[in-house]
């Protein structure tokens, strides 16, 4: 195995010979994460924030958000009337709007958190098996990205939805299988080019197996790239679920979703502003936050994904 | 979008940049080296240089360029100069014409299907032929028969119509409708060959018969005094034209009705123009334009700002603001429809009827119709509407009680209620969640399920919907279309719906359908209305009002219980 370094060689090893492994897990520059600091810690705040709210939505939920009170269709928010039972009014079958829309932080979050989970499990595994494997194998799984990053994601998770039918398991499964593909292209090109690295062939010289080398060497160093990566997906998911709920292909027209009650308030939009105009909020504004952080964290964390 | 992007939009320069492209790039290979001195501004006055060039990709668009190119322009710069070249070729007899350049146009929640007037069963579509084509009979705005192409007719028997056709109605080339023509039509529809979609409203016809030139002889397998009706739905198309061009007649038909087809844009418009020389005068405005519009939102600023003139169906949600506009006016009807739930009788718990009864007394109609209805709907007790034959006032249905409801839910075992899917469609799902949330009182919990109609009506012909909101439109009004449709076993080889079935039942439902007295049909129906309604396969629901929008300037426009619109009467002040 001394051939080692001649065989990385021709590979076209990145200029930067001296970069250890360790290096990447600290801060690239300190400075710049102090200067995001502020920023991102408003941001995780605001994403906590929703996080709390979909698992306590049954507590802080003023009402069942299914009740329906017909003759309070469409009363205005609370401090328009002076009345506080519907602090943000009430839906066309007279439901409270602030309860449905908690409850619909839960679908948003836990599609938000399950697809990425997913997706970045299964992408990042395929990912490294082939930027380790190299050859056929690579090949193979090349041509499948290729082929899949063909159909735009969200046309592809909207057929995906369509075919799969309601509910949050086939929603989240649509999602992943739209999803997987970036987080597969990343982590295959970290992995080609960890892979020549010193640390590696030292791995391999003290008779380390493939799957110990990807699993104890190579994945511990590309967690940086993945947590970014993920984190800036996450926005996408949420978007993708609201989208779709939007079209009435999500988990399913009997459980809220603020895509679902952006839809619904549409056609309402001239009677009863309240109706959209509070889901849409919602949606920017978790969106937004869970951009912010996952800006800050590649300015951390990874510089160089920047650049993607 | 305003009025003014409208008139441009009618103009056959419409196709925007991929028009102006084409045309300039052909224009290009006529003209050779000019190309460097071309804009748009040339290109808009050399209408003649550029006609021949369109002609060969769009030929539609090939037979008028000159006029309506300038027509707009004269409409956006409304000076005397200007208007007096356009008018001159376009009203040659002026004084039998409707006003020069007045143009309508007409909203509708969905696109023409076909030109062809068998190949589908849309009230839209037929909206549209029903001004391009002539019918044999018509039914007035009150739904009473009217002759048409047929100047008036005789019952030989209870089996045979006997027509006398019109003199005055001729095709729009000129030449006359005669008897052979209204024969061709009604065969060709029952072509088995063809297929036909409108075949089934013709079922009870045996033979057609062209006596001479001015009579015809409809004959009926069984006294059906129905088939009367269903012929106002049937356009008479040219023999000679159609068997001559075959399929292709279709793509720029010609018909007898009071307007001549112009354009068909999938998706976009369909622009009709007046035909001066209908038999019944003509009609009140030179161009009458189609436009699909599905989404309500849209719909209403159209019509707010002048975009459309008429909205044909229009939301109940928005009664208010219609009202509200001094610019518009809003239109109710009664509807030959009713909403109703219907009940899979082979699914558990549904295949009880104290099950379905009690589903019937735990919605309280009255509280959806004056809230999310807006008051635009009457609740009924059975599967008619009132204006039906066969509707009886004595028949009270179920009453909103949710205390007996669950009674009856625990006497058929099912106290602690149970969960079952209710398919809907879009336009019906703040209705069926309204539903969903009241049946949630005695237990009940239904997650709706929002389908595609084509898909629903699929799911609930194979029998497999446990529940599910549909509208079914009687234009007939007669309960005896009702019954052999949805509660006859007969049609449960084609229609399982419900699976609801009761052989006695059957042969009441035949008997009433073959009476061609009224006032006999009318008790056979009622009795059955009775046993339908103590079976109760559907949870009976409400007769939705019709509820249209036009411009106030609009005069004339009368919505029709039957859902259908005649504008040849219609004018613009």
């Amino acid at each position: 195995m001394s051939a080692g370094p001649a065989l990385a060689a021709p590979m076209g090893v990145p200029a930067v010979p001296v970069a250890l492994p360790a290096a990447r897990r600290i801060p690239a520059t300190k400075r710049g994460l102090l200067r995001r600091n502020r920023a991102m810690a408003a941001a995780a705040l605001v994403y906590l924030l929703f996080v709390f709210v979909a698992l306590a939505a049954p507590l802080l939920a003023p009402s069942d958000p299914d009740a329906q009170v017909l003759p309070e269709r469409f009363k205005p928010p609370g401090w328009l009337t002076g009345e506080p039972d519907h602090p943000l009014g009430a839906d066309n079958l007279g439901r409270d709007v602030l309860s449905r829309l908690i409850f619909g932080a839960r679908v948003s979050i836990a599609v938000g958190v399950a697809t990425v989970v997913a997706s970045a499990v299964l992408g990042s595994a395929l990912g490294a098996i082939a930027g380790y494997a190299r050859g056929h194998v690579d090949g193979a799984l090349l041509l499948l990205l290729d082929i899949w990053m063909a159909f735009p994601p969200l046309v592809l998770a909207i057929a995906l939805s369509a075919a799969l039918g309601p509910g949050l398991p086939n929603l989240i499964l649509a999602l992943v299988l739209t999803g997987w593909v970036s987080y597969c292209r990343v982590i295959r090109g970290e992995v080609l080019s960890l892979r020549e690295r010193e640390f590696v062939l030292a791995a391999r010289v003290i008779g380390a197996s493939g799957a110990r080398i990807v699993a104890r060497h190579l994945m511990p160093n590309v967690m940086a790239p993945i947590l970014v990566l993920a984190t800036l997906e996450m926005a996408t998911v949420i978007i993708s679920e609201a989208a779709l709920s939007f079209l009435g292909l999500g988990v399913g027209a009997s459980q809220p979703t603020w895509g679902g009650m952006l839809n619904d308030g549409r056609q309402f939009l001239r009677q009863a502003w309240w109706l959209a105009t509070f889901p849409g909020l919602a949606i920017s504004v978790l969106v937004l936050s869970v951009n912010l952080l996952g800006d800050s964290l590649r300015d951390a964390l990874d510089p160089r994904l920047r650049s993607r | 979008m305003d009025t003014r992007n409208i008139d441009l939009h009618s103009s056959p320069r419409s196709g925007g940049t991929e028009w102006r492209r084409l045309s300039r790039r052909d224009l290009l290979r006529a003209t050779g080296g000019l190309v460097a001195t071309v804009t748009l501004g040339a290109c808009t006055q050399t209408p003649a240089a550029q006609a021949p060039a369109t002609a060969a990709p769009k030929p539609t668009d090939a037979p008028k360029p000159v006029a309506p190119t300038t027509a707009p322009a004269a409409v956006a710069a409304p000076t005397a100069v200007s208007a007096a070249p356009t008018a001159a070729p376009a009203a040659p007899k002026p004084a039998a014409g409707p006003p020069a350049r007045s143009q309508l146009i007409v909203a509708q929640t969905a696109d023409m299907v076909t030109l062809d007037p068998p190949m589908y069963r849309a009230r839209q579509t037929q909206n549209i032929h029903q001004m391009i084509y002539d019918t044999l009979v018509h039914r007035t705005d009150d739904l009473k028969l009217q002759g048409r192409l047929a100047e008036s007719w005789e019952v030989v028997d209870d089996k045979t119509f006997r027509f006398k056709m019109r003199a005055n109605a001729q095709w729009q080339d000129g030449k006359p409708v005669t008897a052979r023509d209204v024969k061709f039509s009604y065969d060709r529809t029952l072509d088995p060959a063809l297929k036909a979609p409108r075949a089934g409203l013709l079922d009870m016809v045996s033979s057609t018969e062209a006596v001479d030139d001015s009579t015809v002889v409809i004959r009926t397998v069984q006294p059906d005094p129905l088939t009367l009706v269903f012929l106002n739905y049937h356009a008479i198309t040219p023999m000679d034209a159609v068997k001559a061009q075959g399929e292709s007649f279709f793509q720029k038909p010609i018909g007898a009705g009071p307007f001549t087809f112009e354009e068909w844009r999938k998706g976009e418009r369909v622009v009709l123009k007046a035909n001066l020389s209908y038999w019944d005068g003509p009609p009140g405005v030179e161009t009458l334009i189609f436009r699909p519009i599905a989404d309500s939102s849209a719909l209403l600023a159209e019509l707010e700002s002048g975009g459309i003139d008429i909205a044909a169906e229009v939301p109940p949600s928005s009664l208010s603001q219609i009202k509200g506009n001094p610019n518009l006016q809003a239109l109710t009807a009664p509807s030959t429809t009713v909403h109703y739930i219907g009940l899979n009788n082979r699914t558990k718990p549904l295949d009880n009827v104290l099950v379905r009864r009690a589903l019937n007394q735990a919605i309280d109609k009255n509280a959806i119709i004056s809230s999310v209805m807006a008051g635009l709907a009457v609740p009924v007790p059975g599967p008619l509407f009132p204006e039906a034959r066969g509707y009886d006032p004595s028949v009270t249905g179920y009453a909103f009680n949710v205390a007996q409801a669950k009674a009856l839910l625990k006497e058929a075992g099912v106290e602690n209620g149970f969960s079952l899917t209710l398919d809907t469609t879009a336009p019906n799902k703040e209705l069926s969640e309204a539903i969903a949330g009241q049946l949630k009182q005695i237990g009940v919990n239904l997650s709706v399920n929002v389908m595609e109609l084509g898909v629903l009506t699929t799911k609930i012909n194979q029998g497999q919907s446990d529940m599910y909101h549909n509208v079914w439109g009687d234009s007939a009004a007669d309960g005896g279309v009702t019954f052999y449709r949805h509660f006859s076993g007969a049609q449960r080889a084609t229609f399982k719906d419900t699976w609801y079935s009761r052989p006695e039942l059957d042969t009441q439902i035949d008997q009433a359908r073959f009476t061609f007295d009224f006032e006999k049909r009318r008790q056979l129906l009622v009795a059955i209305q009775k046993t339908i309604v103590e079976d109760a396969p559907w949870i009976f629901l409400w007769q939705p009002t019709s509820l249209a929008a036009a411009r106030s300037n609009v005069k004339g426009f009368v919505p029709r219980a039957d859902g259908y619109m005649f504008l040849n009467k219609v004018t613009k002040a």
